[in-house]
């Protein structure tokens, strides 16, 4: 009996719903019931509880109905980045020639699809506004667009391109291996900016093992193979009949040496072949008024790559999840706080060249991601790249333009606005390293690095991400 | 014309009651503790009419997600947050402890009422497949008399994330090394054998149409649905029905840190139940940008940890013990709104 009025109670309060009825009503309804005694409290909540279900299940599956299953399983994400860029390059020995200072506006917006193809394999495509190189193609190190144009086709409102920003499967056979090919993501771990600008997306395949074995111990592995250049075969003698490649192999471990401590630390190794005699794209400018001939030695006619690169090193990140407690004043609360710091040799030198050392050092302090307003995280660290430790066309574009043999500090600020939106606050404060150098050795004449000054770079960017 | 009179005066009445100040909060995530916050809601409006609640039981994982990005003004969970999640959020989140309950294991075997004997070995291998038959000697054992076929075992499990997976989970990450490190814990794992069902719904769907099956379901849903459900063997090798009073018995003993976060799964009380678990209301320390609210969620948490443990009791639930609930109401106070 209690059976047929349960159903009947049901069956009415589900026919109540079809009729549009506020949910107040049938909440009302099902209280009576439950005051009269026919359900008990327990057969209210769970009758409400299937109505709500239900109500929304109809109301998503007549939504998605209506799209074909591919649509159904994408998803969709972007960002849209708006900055004022002020650079000012300081005057070297009263040549005038050598300052620089002007303010850049630029934005960059970028989108990403990522569909789900079956349980183990997605593809991802991303698409962004081409922050062309100086042969006008798309700039690997950035996907900025500089109000007014300061390349080759822009300027007076012109309309600039969109590039391939990245175009990849990943596949995963089991939850610990992960295996990638196309153009992707940097898979390589680095605790901040030293040796990759945050902008390139390699080409080429990588393999990732990563498995927890404890809350201390999750040990990883990256390895990827990436194509340098499609070189075309040459018959000169001298030039490789071989597309220069980068092998990198990343062995690492993080975990929680307590609850509150964490870390991250690997080593890595990047071989780098068939790179001499041959000129890489996208390299800085070599010329001497740029501010970057310092970077890489270089061969004929100050282009062609002249050293292999067998560089290797480590990073390690050590923090400390809420330092402080509940010490401080409400308001004010540290999630977070860390150091980090890098190390790289280039260990493919000939005796004759120095300058095979890359290390960085720094700190950080606040969120470890921005959600929205009270999210915050502050960075600083200082960076040496000396001119042989790395191939120079891929440090970070802002730190002197990318060039190596370069040192300085970066601090940074961000602060989360409102959901999805945050303001970051930028300092650049580099110099090319061998101008020191030569100041140090108590030359009173610069003229041999006239292009070489001590460079500020300010950006305030606000960030919006969907 | 008397009567006139009181019609204006009634229609002033609804009047002032429709334009008085009502607060809404906003709340998502644990389905676990879904059927005590809509009771709770229910009573609560008659003690302060000016909140309302809305809350959705999207499950653990969405609430985190939902309260970090700060879309809803609580959140609901069965897994505490982890660091890594904290320190993701806009300022320091609370972790309220609201409800204690139970995970029932579920299974459909034809013949076979309630109180199948399970240890901690059984389980553990029925879920990492390495027994697959219902007439396994290493459940026939514990099991004399019982009539156990030699079908096949079919495994339910949450497909969706989860707060109840996470509970069940932890627990076997408790009793067994080799689920420690094969699986773990989380409220969504890579399971190693089993159906996936979405929602108690979906295990429930699983067991109820596939004999020789199990799963784990919360025990009211469970006792709500009439399935089977066997007792489990604690800590202590005493076999334990699932029951509000074994549930309250996982939490006599425990230490209770300062920050709530805190398994009672695999309890060393000897009448306690092993699988069991806390749920939690996530509300943030500084709600000093939404007084109204601030001062809402606190006054319907004490209520709810002290005189609304009577309504989540008629739920199955475990009435949180006396000592955590003056912890929790001083945890309460610091709360700035």
């Amino acid at each position: 009996m209690k059976k047929i009025v349960l159903t009947l109670a049901a069956a009415t309060v589900f026919s109540w719903q079809s009729l549009s009825f506020a949910d107040s009503s049938v909440d009302a309804l099902i209280q009576k019931l439950e005051d009269k005694g026919i359900l008990t409290t327990q057969e209210a909540v769970q009758i409400k509880d299937e109505v709500s279900t239900k109500e929304q299940s109809s109301q998503e599956k007549s939504f998605k109905s209506l799209l074909p299953d591919w649509l159904n399983s994408m998803k969709f994400s972007g960002d849209f980045r708006l900055r004022d860029q002020i650079e000012r390059r300081g005057v070297v020995n009263g040549s005038a020639s050598s300052r620089l200072a002007r303010n850049r506006g630029r934005f960059r917006a970028r989108l990403n699809m990522e569909d789900q193809v079956n349980d183990k394999l997605k593809v991802i495509f991303g698409i962004a506004t081409n922050g062309e190189n100086s042969a006008g193609l798309g700039n690997p190190r950035s996907n900025n667009i500089t109000f007014g144009g300061n390349n080759t086709g822009e300027g007076s409102f012109n309309k600039p391109t969109a590039v391939i920003n990245k175009a990849y499967a990943v596949y995963t056979p089991a939850s610990y291996a992960t295996l990638m090919g196309g153009k992707m993501d940097n898979p390589i771990w680095e605790p901040a900016s030293l040796l990759w600008d945050p902008n390139i997306t390699p080409e080429g395949g990588v393999i990732q093992l990563q498995k927890k074995i404890n809350d201390l111990v999750t040990p990883f592995s990256t390895n990827a193979f990436f194509v340098l250049k499609d070189a075309s075969p040459s018959t000169s003698g001298t030039a490789p009949k071989t597309d220069p490649y980068m092998f990198v192999t990343q062995d690492g471990i993080k975990g929680n040496l307590t609850e509150k401590v964490y870390y991250k630390a690997a080593g890595t190794y990047y071989g780098v072949s068939n790179p001499s005699h041959l000129q890489l794209d996208n390299r800085p400018s070599a010329s001497g008024t740029s501010g970057t001939n310092n970077t890489n030695s270089m061969a004929t006619t100050n282009t062609l790559y002249d050293n292999n690169y067998s560089v290797l090193g480590g990073a390690v990140d050590l923090g400390i999840n809420d330092p402080l407690g509940e010490l401080l004043p409400t308001p004010l609360y540290v999630p977070q706080i860390g150091i980090f710091g890098q190390f790289f040799r280039n260990l493919d030198l000939s005796s004759s060249r120095a300058q095979a050392n890359a290390w960085q050092m720094g700190a950080y302090m606040g969120s470890s991601a921005l959600n929205g307003w009270g999210t915050w995280k502050i960075q600083s660290y200082y960076k040496v790249l000396e001119r042989n430790s790395w191939l120079d066309i891929f440090p970070d574009q802002d730190f002197y333009s990318g060039a190596t043999d370069t040192r300085g500090w970066r601090t940074e600020l961000d602060v989360g606005l409102a959901k999805n939106t945050w303001l970051t606050l930028s300092w650049y404060r580099t110099n090319v390293f061998k101008y020191y150098d030569h100041l140090n050795n108590g030359a009173t004449n610069d003229a041999a690095y006239s292009g070489s000054a001590p460079e500020n770079l300010f950006q305030i960017d606000m960030n919006f991400k969907f | 014309m008397k009567r006139i009179w009181s019609l204006v005066a009634a229609m002033a009445m609804v009047a002032s009651v429709a334009f008085a100040d009502t607060t809404l909060i906003n709340g998502a995530g644990s389905t676990f503790m879904y059927p005590a916050l809509t009771k709770w809601f229910e009573v609560y409006s008659s003690i302060d009419p000016s909140v309302q609640f809305n809350y959705q039981a999207i499950g653990s994982g969405a609430g985190i997600q939902q309260v970090t990005a700060k879309t809803v003004d609580f959140g609901g969970t069965d897994g505490p947050m982890t660091m890594d999640q904290m320190t993701a959020a806009p300022g320091r989140i609370y972790h309220i402890p609201m409800v204690m309950g139970a995970e029932a294991i579920a299974y459909n075997i034809p013949g076979v009422s309630n109180g199948l004997k399970l240890t901690p070995d059984v389980v553990a291998g029925i879920f990492l497949g390495k027994i697959t038959q219902w007439n396994d000697p290493k459940i026939t054992e514990q099991n004399p008399g019982v009539n156990l076929p030699s079908s096949s075992i079919v495994v339910a499990h949450r497909s969706d994330g989860s707060g109840t997976t996470f509970i069940f989970t932890d627990y076997l990450s408790s009793v067994s090394p080799e689920w420690k490190s094969r699986v773990g814990k989380g409220t969504a794992v890579n399971w190693p054998v089993g159906l996936g069902g979405k929602g108690n719904q979906g295990v429930s769907g699983i067991l109820k149409q596939s004999p020789g099956s199990i799963g784990y379901v919360e025990l009211a849903y469970a006792k709500e649905n009439n399935l089977t459900y066997a007792v489990v063997q604690n800590q202590s090798g005493n076999f334990i029905e699932p029951s509000v009073e074994s549930t309250s018995e996982a939490a006599n003993g425990v230490a209770i840190p300062d920050d709530f976060r805190v398994s009672i799964v695999n309890s060393a009380n000897p009448q306690a139940y092993p699988i069991a678990g806390f749920s939690w209301m996530l509300i943030y320390k500084n709600m000093m940008d939404s007084p109204a609210k601030g001062k809402a969620i606190v006054g319907f948490a004490k209520w709810a940890v002290t005189d609304g443990q009577k309504y989540s009791a008629q739920l199955d639930y475990a009435p949180l013990p006396s000592d955590l609930v003056d912890k929790i109401q001083k945890k309460l106070d610091m709360i700035k709104y």
